[in-house]
C-alpha cells in the first residue's frame, strides 16, 4: 500500500483545466520525482495537496491508508504528516538557524513569557543532528552554504513529523543551488527517505531526476502521462514524454567549428575569485565556462561585461583593449549580458514587456521631445515575435509572462542590437524542458549572426551540445579549454573536480 | 498618450506601494473601477455638497480658496513621488519647504536683499539639500529613509538658529503677497504654477526616457545598472527635483502667507506622502502618478471643506484625511483581488 495515495485530482481555474483526473502514488522510503513543463500542473497538484488550492470535486487523497477531508487545509494537512518546502524557503536569513526552527512552532517558554534559551538550543540541536545535519544553532541562517540553508527548510518542516509515516515535498529545491551543493543536498534527501518518509521531488534537471529519484510521475496538460521506475528509463524518454514531442535540436552534434575574427580577448584577469584568467572568444563562437561555485565563473562574466571592475589585467575587444566603468560603457561598445538573475538583474518584473524589451534603446523612441509610445510597443512586438515570446502582448506585465518567456524576453532585448561579444550567465537556469530548448537555440542563432558567445553554465550537458569549446574554471584560472572530440560532459566534470580531490 | 501603453504601467516601487496596502501582482490593466473610484469619489463630493451647501460651496470664491490653498500640498506631494518613483523616501521635503519660507521671507526682511535674489536663493538652497541628500544615497549608499530623516532634522534646527524660533513678519516686501493674490488669464497665480509643476513633471514622467528610467530604477537597481542606466545619477536627480519642487513650495507658501513661519515647513510632510499614497490608489493604479496625485489632494480639500461648511469642528481635517487614504488603499486592494 502506498504511502500517499492521489487518486482522479481535478483543478478548474475559470473554466480552465489546469489538473484533470491525476494520480499519484509515493511509497514511504521513496523519493519521487515530479516533472513536467512549466504549466503542466505540477505545482497545481502541490498547492492542492498543500491546502492552498481547493481541487475539483471527485478526487480523494489518502494518507497511509486514511483518507484525508478535502479541500485540504494548510493545517489540516500539516496535522497529517505533510510538509512541504518551497522553492522560496521562507527562512528569515538574519536569525539564527535556531530562530527559524522555532518560526512557526513557537518557542518553549517559561514563567511570564520567558523563552527557555537553553531547553530550545538542546532542542534545535537534537533535531538537526537526527536529520544527520550537523550546523550550530546559533548561526545566523545567511552564514550557511545554500545547501544548509535549504536543509534548515527541510529539517524545519519535518521537525514534528514522527519518524516515518510522513510526507516531504520539495519544490525545485536546487534551482538557486550550485552542483556541488546539490549533491550534499541529495544525499541528505536520500537519508531521509531511507528514515521511511516518501518524498516528492520537483526539479526540471533531469540528471537529477535519474542520480536521485527512484520513480518519477510525467505531468503534461494537466495529465499524468507516464509513471514508471526511473531505472526503466532513458533520458531521451524522459523527455517525451515530458514535452510530448522529440527535441531534435536537443541532440544534435555540437555546431561546426568557426574561423571568425578573436573579437573578444582577456589576458590574466583578476577578480575577487579570479586570479589570472586567460582566453579568447572568435567572432561566431560559442564558447562555455564551466567550474564549482567560487571558481570565478559568474565573476567572468559580470567582469568581461563591465558590471564588476577587474582588480587587474586586460581586456581587448577586436585587438583594442577596454576598459570599462560600468556597464554603460560595455553596451556601447556591444558587450551585453544575460544576467544570472533575471528576476532582480535581468529585468524589471514590475513593468511592461515593452518597456522591458526596448529600455536599452529607448533614446531612439524620443524624436521631437516626445516618447513615440506606438513605435516603441510595435518595435516590441516585432521583437516577441522574432524571438518567440508567447502571449504576444506587449501591454502585459512581465511578471505574468512564464519563466521560459522571461528568459526568452531578457534574451531578445540585448540581442536584437547584434552585440559583438554576448555573455550568458546560466541562460537555462529555472526554465522548462521545451523553453530551454529554444533559449539554446536563440544563442546559437546569437553565434551564427556573428557575435563572440561566452556562457557560463552549471549544467554540463547543455555546455556539451551547446559549445565549440569549454574553459573549465579551477581556482580562478582556466586549468583546462575542451573542444572537438574531447568536449564531453564528465570530461568537463573531471576537470572541474580535479583539484578537490587532489586537496582531499 | 497611448492608453495600452500607459496603464499597464504597475507597481516599480512594489515594496513601498505593497506596504501601503497597494498589490502589485494582479492584472495588467487596472481595474475600471479601482483606476477611476478616486475621481469618482472627488466629482460625488463636489456634487453633494453643492446641493446640501448652494449658497457657501458652490461658489468661485470657494474655488478660488481651495485652488490656493491646495497649490502648496500639491506640489510638495509632487515633490515627494519622484523619490518614490526610484524606490526612495524623502522624508526632508517638510523641513527642506520650511527653509525655502524662511530664506525667502528672512533674506529679504532681515538682510534686505531683494526678493527676487532672496527667492533665488532659497531655492537652489532647497535644491542643495536634495543635492546632499542624493550624496548621501547614491554616493555613500545610505537608505534613504535615515539620510533623510538625518536632514531634515537638521534643517529644522537650522530654521529655528536663522529665525530664534519666531516668525519673521516685519519688513517682509509686500510684493511678496503680490505675487500669489494675482490672476493670469483668470487663474489665480499659485494655482497655475502648480499647475505648471504638475504638467512638466507628468511629462516627463510619461513621454520622455527619463521618466521611464526613474520607473526601471524603482523597479529594480540591479537590473537598472545592468541594463547601462545611471542609477546614481538618476538618484541625484530625483532628490534634487524633490528639493527644488520643495524650494517652489517654500516660495509659495512663503508668498501666501506672507510672512516666514518656523512651524509651517514639517506641517505638509505627512500630508504630501498620504496624498502620493493615495494617488497611487488611482489612474495607473499601484503606481505613483502625477494626476492620481492631484485628485488625490483636492478630493480631500473637497471633502474637508464641505464637511466643515456643514458644520464640522476643526479636527476633521487630519481624521478625514487618514480615514480617505486607508479607505482607498483597501478598496483597492479588495477590488483588485476580486478581479482575480
Amino acid at each position: 500500500m502506498p504511502l500517499l495515495a492521489v487518486r482522479n485530482l481535478s483543478k478548474t481555474f475559470a473554466g480552465q483545466r489546469a489538473l484533470a483526473g491525476v494520480d499519484l502514488d509515493v511509497d514511504a522510503g521513496e523519493v519521487h520525482a515530479l516533472v513536467g513543463e512549466n504549466g503542466s500542473g505540477k505545482s497545481t497538484l502541490i498547492k492542492c495537496l498543500s491546502g492552498y488550492h481547493q481541487p475539483d470535486a471527485g478526487g480523494s487523497v489518502q494518507l497511509s491508508g486514511e483518507p484525508l477531508d478535502l479541500p485540504l487545509t494548510p493545517e489540516a494537512a500539516r496535522a497529517a504528516g505533510m510538509a512541504f518546502v518551497h522553492q522560496d524557503l521562507g527562512l528569515v536569513p538574519s536569525m539564527t538557524v535556531m530562530e527559524n526552527l522555532a518560526i512557526g512552532r513557537g518557542y518553549a517558554t517559561g514563567r511570564g513569557g520567558r523563552v527557555k534559551w537553553r531547553a530550545e538550543r538542546a532542542r534545535a540541536r537534537a533535531v538537526l543532528l537526527r536529520f544527520g545535519h550537523d550546523v550550530p544553532p546559533d548561526v545566523p541562517l545567511r552564514n550557511l552554504a545554500p545547501a544548509d540553508q535549504t536543509l534548515v527548510a527541510i529539517v524545519r518542516a519535518l521537525q514534528d513529523a514522527e519518524q516515518g509515516g510522513s510526507m516531504l515535498v520539495l519544490d525545485e529545491p536546487t534551482a538557486a543551488l550550485p552542483d556541488r551543493e546539490a549533491e550534499r543536498l541529495f544525499a541528505a534527501v536520500r537519508e531521509i527517505a531511507a528514515s521511511g518518509v516518501g518524498v516528492i521531488y520537483i526539479s526540471h534537471r533531469l540528471h537529477e531526476v535519474f542520480s536521485l529519484a527512484d520513480r518519477v510521475t510525467v505531468l503534461r496538460d494537466g495529465r499524468r502521462v507516464l509513471v514508471d521506475d526511473v531505472a526503466n528509463l532513458t533520458e531521451r524518454q524522459l523527455v517525451r514524454a515530458i514535452v510530448g514531442r522529440d527535441l531534435e535540436d536537443r541532440f544534435v552534434p555540437a555546431p561546426a567549428q568557426t574561423n571568425g575574427d578573436v573579437v573578444l580577448e582577456a589576458k590574466d584577469l583578476r577578480g575577487r575569485r579570479l586570479d589570472g584568467a586567460t582566453f579568447a572568444v572568435r567572432a561566431g563562437e560559442i564558447v562555455g565556462v564551466a567550474g564549482l561555485l567560487g571558481s570565478g565563473r559568474s565573476e567572468l562574466a559580470r567582469i568581461v561585461a563591465g558590471a564588476q571592475a577587474p582588480a587587474g589585467g586586460e581586456i581587448r575587444l577586436g585587438g583594442e583593449p577596454v576598459a570599462f566603468r560600468g556597464p554603460r560603457d560595455a553596451i556601447d561598445a556591444g558587450v551585453v549580458l544575460v544576467p544570472e538573475d533575471r528576476r532582480t538583474q535581468g529585468a524589471f518584473v514590475g513593468l511592461t514587456m515593452a518597456e522591458n524589451l526596448t529600455l536599452p534603446s529607448l533614446p531612439d523612441f524620443f524624436r521631437a521631445g516626445r516618447l513615440r509610445h506606438r513605435d516603441d510597443r510595435r518595435v516590441a512586438e516585432e521583437l516577441m515575435e522574432e524571438f518567440g515570446i508567447r502571449p504576444n502582448i506587449p501591454g502585459r506585465r512581465f511578471a505574468e509572462f512564464s519563466g521560459g518567456n522571461q528568459q526568452k524576453a531578457v534574451i531578445a532585448k540585448w540581442l536584437h542590437r547584434r552585440p559583438r561579444v554576448a555573455v550568458f550567465d546560466e541562460p537555462g537556469q529555472g526554465v522548462d524542458v521545451g523553453s530551454k530548448a529554444e533559449i539554446y537555440r536563440l544563442v546559437r542563432a546569437a553565434a551564427e549572426n556573428g557575435s563572440a558567445v561566452l556562457v557560463v553554465d552549471s549544467d554540463l550537458e547543455e555546455l556539451e551540445l551547446l559549445c565549440h569549446r569549454v574553459l573549465v574554471l579551477r581556482d580562478g584560472c582556466v586549468a583546462a579549454e575542451l573542444e572537438g572530440a574531447g568536449l564531453k560532459r564528465d570530461r568537463i566534470l573531471e576537470h572541474v573536480l580535479i583539484s578537490q580531490e587532489a586537496a582531499a | 498618450m497611448s492608453t495600452q501603453q500607459t496603464d499597464a504601467r504597475r507597481v516599480q516601487t512594489a515594496g513601498i506601494t505593497e506596504g501601503a496596502g497597494v498589490t502589485a501582482s494582479h492584472t495588467s490593466r487596472g481595474h475600471a473601477l479601482a483606476r477611476f473610484a478616486l475621481p469618482s469619489i472627488f466629482l460625488a463630493l463636489i456634487v453633494i455638497f453643492s446641493i446640501l451647501r448652494p449658497e457657501t460651496f458652490a461658489t468661485s470664491d470657494n474655488l478660488r480658496t481651495t485652488l490656493i490653498t491646495q497649490s502648496v500640498l500639491a506640489v510638495v506631494a509632487i515633490a515627494v513621488l519622484l523619490p518614490l518613483i526610484i524606490g526612495e523616501f524623502d522624508l526632508s521635503v517638510g523641513a527642506n519647504l520650511g527653509l525655502g519660507v524662511i530664506l525667502t521671507t528672512g533674506l529679504s526682511a532681515k538682510q534686505g536683499l531683494p526678493l527676487g535674489v532672496a527667492a533665488t536663493i532659497a531655492v537652489l538652497s532647497c535644491t542643495g539639500v536634495g543635492l546632499i541628500n542624493g550624496f548621501f544615497v547614491a554616493r555613500i549608499g545610505i537608505n534613504a529613509f535615515i539620510a533623510t530623516l538625518g536632514t531634515g532634522t537638521v534643517l529644522s534646527g537650522a530654521v529655528l538658529w536663522y529665525t530664534d524660533a519666531r516668525v519673521i513678519s516685519e519688513n517682509v516686501p509686500t510684493t511678496l503677497v503680490d505675487l500669489s493674490s494675482q490672476d493670469v488669464l483668470g487663474v489665480p497665480t499659485p494655482a497655475l504654477a502648480m499647475f505648471l509643476v504638475a504638467l512638466v513633471v507628468w511629462y516627463v514622467l510619461e513621454h520622455t526616457p527619463l521618466g521611464r528610467y526613474c520607473f526601471a530604477v524603482g523597479g529594480s537597481k540591479d537590473a537598472a545598472r545592468l541594463s547601462g542606466l545611471n542609477v546614481s545619477r538618476l538618484t541625484f536627480v530625483a532628490f534634487m527635483t524633490s528639493g527644488f519642487l520643495a524650494g517652489i513650495g517654500g516660495l509659495m507658501a512663503a508668498s501666501q502667507l506672507g510672512s516666514g513661519n518656523p512651524d509651517v515647513g514639517p506641517s505638509y510632510l505627512l500630508p504630501a506622502f498620504a496624498a502620493a499614497f493615495l494617488g497611487a490608489t488611482a489612474i495607473r493604479v499601484g503606481s505613483f502618478n502625477v494626476l492620481g496625485t492631484l485628485f488625490a489632494v483636492f478630493t480631500i480639500a473637497v471633502g474637508i471643506t464641505g464637511l466643515q461648511l456643514m458644520g464640522a469642528p476643526f479636527y476633521i481635517e487630519p481624521i478625514f484625511n487618514g480615514l480617505m487614504l486607508l479607505i482607498a488603499v483597501v478598496a483597492t486592494r479588495y477590488l483588485q483581488r476580486e478581479r482575480v
